[in-house]
Formats: C-alpha cells, sequence, structure tokens
C-alpha cells in the first residue's frame, strides 16, 4: 500500500446554500506531484484550505500524514495561497526572515536561508526594498518563497502560475521539480492543463465540487482513447470543426480528435487537400486540455 | 514552534514593523511638540501682552483727560495723565502726535459706564485695546481713594481666597489641592491613548492584514488565535513605547522649565491617594482590551483599511461619551446617572477610572466594576476572535448580519 501524504475521504463543505464540495475524496502519494485540475469555482480552494484548516469542513476526513493539519505540520508544510499578497510597506528580506522566524527557523540561519533563495530567484540586489516596490512578477517570487524557504517535505500550491509571465512560469516549475527531486509531495491546483500534463504524475479533475476524474496523467488520457492527431502545420489552419475532427489550435501547432467512425488516414488526408502543410505530427492520448474540456463541458450539461 | 513563541514573534514584528516607520515617529513625537509649541507660544505671547501693557502708559508721553462726569480725583493727574477742558483742542493735539492719547469721560458716564479712548494708531493693534484695563484701573484707583474703610478697597480690589480642606480616608484634615486631581486625569490620558491610538494601531492592522491578502499565507504558518493576540502584544509594546516617549518629554520640559524659567507647578504631590492605582491599571488594561477587540472584530470584518476606519466611528463615538458625563461625574461621582453608565459595556471602563480615582466606588459596586469589565472584556475577546474567523479571508466584502448570527451559532464555516 502506498504512503499518502495526503488523505482526503468523503469531504463536503457547504457555504449557506451553495454546496461547494461534495463528497470528495482522494489521495496524494508521498513523493509525487499531484494536480488538482478545476475550473474557477469548482471548490479546489475550499478543498485545500480546509485540508490546512483556514475553513472547518461540514463531513469528512482531510488528513495531512495522518493526523488532521495542526500546528506541529506547520514546518514541513509550505502553502501558496491563491489570494497572493504580502505587507507592502515591509522589506523583502524581513518577510522571509519573519515568515521563516514563525516555523521554528532561529534568526540567523532564517536569514541565509532568505538571502539564498533570493540569491536564486534573482531578487537578492533587491533585499532591502519594500515589497510595494517590487513587480508583481517579483512579488510572486517572494510570496513564493514565504513558503519554501523552509524546504518543506509537502507543498501545496494555489493556482501558483496565475499571472506569471512565461520566464517566471518556467522559473517556478524549475524550483517545483527541484523540490520534488529531492522527495517533497507536491499537490497544486490550475486550470493551466498543459502544465500539468508535463508535471504531474497523478490528477484529480472536479467540478462544481465533484470528482470527475483521477488517476495518473497516463491512465487518465489512456481512458479517453489513442487516436490524437498532435501537429505542427504550416499553410492552412485546420477548422475548429467539421463533420470528419474538432482541434485545439495553438499557434502552428494542432491537436485534432478525430470523430466517430473517422481514421487519422481521413483527417491528414483531408486537412492536405484543404492546403494545410503538415510538418510533423504524431498520433496520442487525447491532451488532457481536451479531457477537461470535455469533462468540464459534459459536467455541465 | 509553541504557541507561546510564536506570539512573541508576532508581537515583535508588528512592534517593529510599526516602530520603524517614520510616520509612527512623526505622530509620536509630534503631538508633544505641537502641544509644547502651543503652550509656549500661548505663554510667551501672554508674558509679551502683559509686558506690553505693563509699558502702554510708558507709550504714551501725555494721556488727556476731559472729565466731564468728574469720576477722577484731582491727585490722580500726574504724569502722563494731564487734565484738559477743551474736547476739539485735545482731538487736535493726539490726531497730530502718535505719543499722545486723549480719554473722554461723559456726562453721561453714570449711566452707562462708558468712556472714550482716543489715539493716533501706528503700527501696534495692541495699544487701544489694551489701554482700556489702565484706564479701568485708573477709574477704580479714584474710586477707592474715596472710601475710608481699608477693607471694603481691599474687597473691591481683590477676591477673598478660601483654602478647601476635607478629611481624608485616615480621618485628618488636608488640604485640597491641583495634586489629588493628578492621578484621575492621568488615568483618563491613559485610557485615551490606549482606546483612540493603540486600538486605531489594531484596527489598521488587521484591516491592512486583510486588504494586502497576507492573512490566508499568515494563517498557513500560525493559527487566527496566536495572530490575533500576537498582534494585540505587538501594539500593546507601541503603546507602551509612546506613553514612555511623552512621558519623557514631559519630564524633561518640567526639568527645563523649573531650570531655565524657574517654572514651578503647584502639585503638592503628597496629596496624590497612589492606594486608588493598581485599580485604575486594571481599568485602562481591561478597557484597552475590550476596545482593541472590538477594533480587531471591525477590522476583519470590513473590506479594507477605510471601510473599517468608518465602521469603527461607531465604536470610537461610544468610547467617547463619558466625556460628555464628565461635569455630572465629577459634580456627583454616585449619582443615579454614574452608577447607570458604570455598568454599560462602552462606558463602563472609564466612568469605573473617574469614579475610582475621586474615591466614589464603594467596595461591593469595585468588585461588581472588575467582574462586568473582565466580562466583557472576555466577551469581546470571544467575539473578536469569531469576527477574525469569519471575515478575513472575505475579500471585497463585508460578512452580512445574518452570516455574523449564523457564525455566532455552534456550526463553523
Amino acid at each position: 500500500m502506498a504512503n499518502y501524504s495526503i488523505h482526503i475521504e468523503n469531504f463536503s463543505k457547504t457555504f449557506e446554500n451553495l454546496k461547494a464540495v461534495d463528497n470528495l475524496s482522494f489521495d496524494v502519494e508521498e513523493g509525487e506531484i499531484f494536480a488538482f485540475l478545476g475550473t474557477n469555482g469548482s471548490g479546489k480552494t475550499t478543498t485545500i484550505r480546509c485540508l490546512l484548516k483556514i475553513y472547518q469542513e461540514d463531513t469528512g476526513r482531510l488528513l495531512i500524514n495522518s493526523k488532521e493539519y495542526n500546528d506541529s505540520l506547520n514546518n514541513i508544510i509550505g502553502y501558496l495561497p491563491e489570494e497572493r499578497g504580502l505587507y507592502r510597506d515591509t522589506k523583502v528580506i524581513d518577510i522571509l526572515v519573519y515568515t521563516s522566524e514563525l516555523r521554528g527557523i532561529p534568526h540567523d540561519r532564517a536569514v541565509k536561508k532568505s538571502l539564498e533563495y533570493l540569491d536564486r530567484v534573482g531578487l537578492i540586489e533587491h533585499r532591502e526594498k519594500n515589497i510595494a516596490q517590487l513587480s508583481s512578477g517579483m512579488q510572486q517570487k517572494v510570496q513564493l518563497g514565504t513558503a519554501l524557504i523552509h524546504k518543506p517535505e509537502i507543498l501545496i500550491l494555489d493556482e501558483p502560475f496565475k499571472g506569471l509571465d512565461p520566464v517566471n512560469r518556467q522559473l517556478f516549475i524549475e524550483l517545483f521539480i527541484e523540490r520534488a527531486k529531492t522527495g517533497a509531495t507536491i499537490l497544486y491546483s490550475t486550470h493551466v492543463i498543459d502544465e500539468a500534463q508535463k508535471m504531474a504524475d497523478r490528477l484529480l479533475i472536479i467540478h462544481n465540487g465533484k470528482r470527475l476524474e483521477y488517476g495518473s496523467t497516463t491512465q487518465v488520457r489512456k481512458k479517453y482513447g489513442t487516436n490524437s492527431i498532435f501537429l505542427s502545420f504550416e499553410g492552412k489552419r485546420p477548422l475548429k470543426e467539421t463533420e470528419m475532427y474538432r482541434s485545439i489550435i495553438s499557434n502552428k501547432t494542432a491537436e485534432i480528435i478525430p470523430k466517430e467512425n473517422f481514421t487519422s488516414n481521413d483527417i491528414l488526408e483531408s486537412l492536405i487537400k484543404g492546403g494545410t502543410k503538415v510538418l510533423d505530427l504524431k498520433v496520442d492520448y487525447p491532451s488532457l486540455n481536451e479531457i477537461f474540456i470535455k469533462l468540464t463541458k459534459d459536467g455541465k450539461k | 514552534m509553541a504557541k507561546s513563541k510564536k506570539f512573541l514573534t508576532i508581537a515583535k514584528f508588528e512592534f517593529k514593523n510599526v516602530v520603524r516607520k517614520p510616520t509612527f515617529w512623526l505622530a509620536t513625537l509630534f503631538l508633544p511638540v505641537l502641544m509644547g509649541v502651543i503652550s509656549f507660544v500661548s505663554g510667551y505671547a501672554s508674558i509679551e501682552a502683559t509686558k506690553k501693557m505693563e509699558n502702554l502708559d510708558g507709550q504714551f508721553t501725555q494721556i488727556l483727560v476731559l472729565d466731564e462726569y468728574g469720576i477722577f480725583s484731582k491727585e490722580i493727574f500726574v504724569e502722563p495723565l494731564k487734565e484738559v477742558k477743551d474736547y476739539i483742542q485735545a482731538l487736535d493735539e493726539v490726531k497730530d502726535d502718535t505719543n499722545k492719547a486723549f480719554v473722554y469721560i461723559p456726562s453721561s458716564f453714570g449711566d452707562d459706564l462708558k468712556y472714550d479712548f482716543i489715539y493716533q494708531k501706528d503700527e501696534s493693534i495692541l495699544s487701544g485695546v489694551t489701554m482700556v484695563p489702565v484706564i479701568n484701573s485708573i477709574i477704580k484707583q479714584s474710586i477707592y481713594s474715596r472710601i475710608e474703610d481699608p477693607l471694603v478697597v481691599s474687597l473691591l480690589a481683590k477676591e477673598p481666597s478660601g483654602e478647601v480642606k476635607s478629611f481624608d480616608k485616615e480621618g485628618e484634615i488636608a488640604v485640597e489641592g491641583f495634586g489629588q486631581y493628578i492621578l484621575p486625569i492621568a488615568s483618563l490620558v491613559v485610557f485615551f491613548l490606549a482606546v483612540f491610538i493603540s486600538s486605531t494601531f489594531l484596527l489598521e492592522s488587521v484591516s491592512a492584514e486583510k486588504e494586502n491578502r497576507m492573512i490566508e499565507t499568515m494563517l498557513s504558518i500560525v493559527d487566527k488565535k496566536s495572530l490575533m493576540f500576537g498582534k494585540l502584544i505587538g501594539l500593546v509594546g507601541i503603546v507602551s513605547l509612546q506613553l514612555l516617549v511623552w512621558l519623557s518629554f514631559g519630564i524633561l520640559v518640567y526639568v527645563l522649565g523649573q531650570q531655565y524659567f524657574s517654572l514651578d507647578l503647584p502639585i503638592d504631590i503628597s496629596n496624590i491617594d497612589y492606594s486608588v492605582l493598581p485599580v485604575n491599571i486594571f481599568f485602562t488594561i481591561s478597557g484597552f482590551i475590550f476596545f482593541a477587540s472590538i477594533m480587531v472584530g471591525v477590522g476583519a470584518i470590513g473590506t479594507g483599511a477605510q471601510d473599517s476606519r468608518n465602521l469603527s466611528s461607531v465604536f470610537i463615538l461610544l468610547a467617547i461619551f463619558p466625556i460628555y458625563l464628565m461635569q455630572i461625574l465629577v459634580m456627583e461621582p454616585s449619582g443615579t446617572l454614574a452608577k447607570i453608565f458604570t455598568y454599560f459595556p462602552f462606558t463602563s471602563h472609564m466612568i469605573l477610572l473617574v469614579r475610582n480615582s475621586l474615591g466614589a466606588l464603594s467596595i461591593g459596586e469595585l468588585i461588581l466594576g472588575v467582574f462586568v469589565t473582565t466580562l466583557y472584556g472576555v466577551i469581546a475577546l470571544w467575539l473578536a476572535l469569531k469576527m477574525f474567523e469569519l471575515g478575513c479571508l472575505m475579500y471585497n466584502r463585508r460578512p452580512s448580519f445574518r452570516e455574523i448570527l449564523g457564525y455566532l451559532s455552534p456550526k463553523k464555516y
């Protein structure tokens, strides 16, 4: 039996008349990167807040290392909330040292770790600046520092890529992967599905507080067929939807999802005839993006 | 990490964060400096005006007097006063010479006690106005000189003075002086500072935490109670520092005043009844906890700093309400009104403080007062914690009244 860092069982939460989460169960295994996927308002943040006892659950069990969240777990958990914010008139270094000290790190070590982190993320020259003087991206790096600086065993990240430019997004991914390589467990919520497909070992898709899909990334993708065509193209763009296929197009690449009774060959022939110059192609399981859109659309229905 | 240590880390951070800001020192130093400057300017102006008044008769080389009523006795007419008979001629003389002034006492003086003081105006605004008391004094001297009984002259010239004495707690007769009011006044000042300044700091701190969206990060590291109490302790430190600065400033001014200006305050500190001090300290602390808790709650349910400030004004008004009762309180510290408001949550701390300082609390009332203020403090703290739990993660909106009532029931968010 796998060791679970996080175990959530039959968890429900209602706000006034709104059922935010409905009988949700899932586990996050020790040392894995787990993507918690869902649209806005699907119940991801509520689940995370209840897991960390910021909110009180109505029913169910939410366990971290087999225990309900309590003060003793503070030192092994790093949390990046969805609602970002720091004390605006406080120095960068002071925020990091303060949160480290609250986690029990002695002052001198807290200063050393804070400086190391700032150096790693390229903010060392800004250490004496007030938070308000930093750009939004820089502030996000400092905020991530409050979750990472004590090298937590479990990282809980709520929409970590929200509002990041591609360079900072890549930096965040590197930092998460660095932590994962040391054996840390990472649970992160997102609706940036591409990143989840690249990073996550396993995933959960939630919609309107209910679980729609759960399992390893490969398993989930396999479950939805093996015939998506991923292609790079020039010339005429494939249409968004025809009688033969649907497509998800991003710049000069496209994921073509065949409709029933049409093969990859049929579709490729039709595309080439229509003026699309195919540069490269791969037939694979459908992307998480496609599965996510399909599931949440079906969920709405 | 132990909770107590987290408290202290939060308290230290809050303290350092406020104290390192120039605005804190500006506010802390500005208030006594402002008061000092106002006192200095007012004192200096008063001394200068007195000097000027004393020298005014020297300002005019000649004061012409036309006394149609006959109020002035002949002996009064010594330099610079000179009796004249012709009104027009006197006016002409004064018109041509700024060193001359003219006092015209009409025959109707006995009916309305009105006379004219006429002079050629120069750059001094005060001259004419401040000459009136001098002339009045001359008129009075003239009248006194007609009275033969020196006691009557003495009584007319100055007020009789009475020394107030009363039996103290030991049954001894003691002279009452300003000293006995030092403690009530000091207690009230400290109480006000605690309520208005520190609780306002707390309001700003909690609402800023919410406005900055830092609260969720904090709540993932510390529990709500530790965060709230840590802030409370930190701000007690800030208020203590402010009081220390102001006290030092006051002592410095007093010492310098004595050394350089021979300032001697009419205070007999032997009259101060220090036995009321421990209870006053208790009422101040419980009052601080009560109002600080309210500010935490208000800060947590407001949408931001501005909204919380608006909400808090209702409670600030309730807190200062006893000021309007102060006259009645001092006159009748054991009266019905004082007794009623002694047990009303928002007024009890201050009224108990004043009544205790004036020795107007019986042992029974004192015990009941300690009980109710403790109870109010505990209830306020509990409510503050609940409001903090409810409101701290409600961004951009206030909880509705229904939500608040719902949250106070056993089922939690």
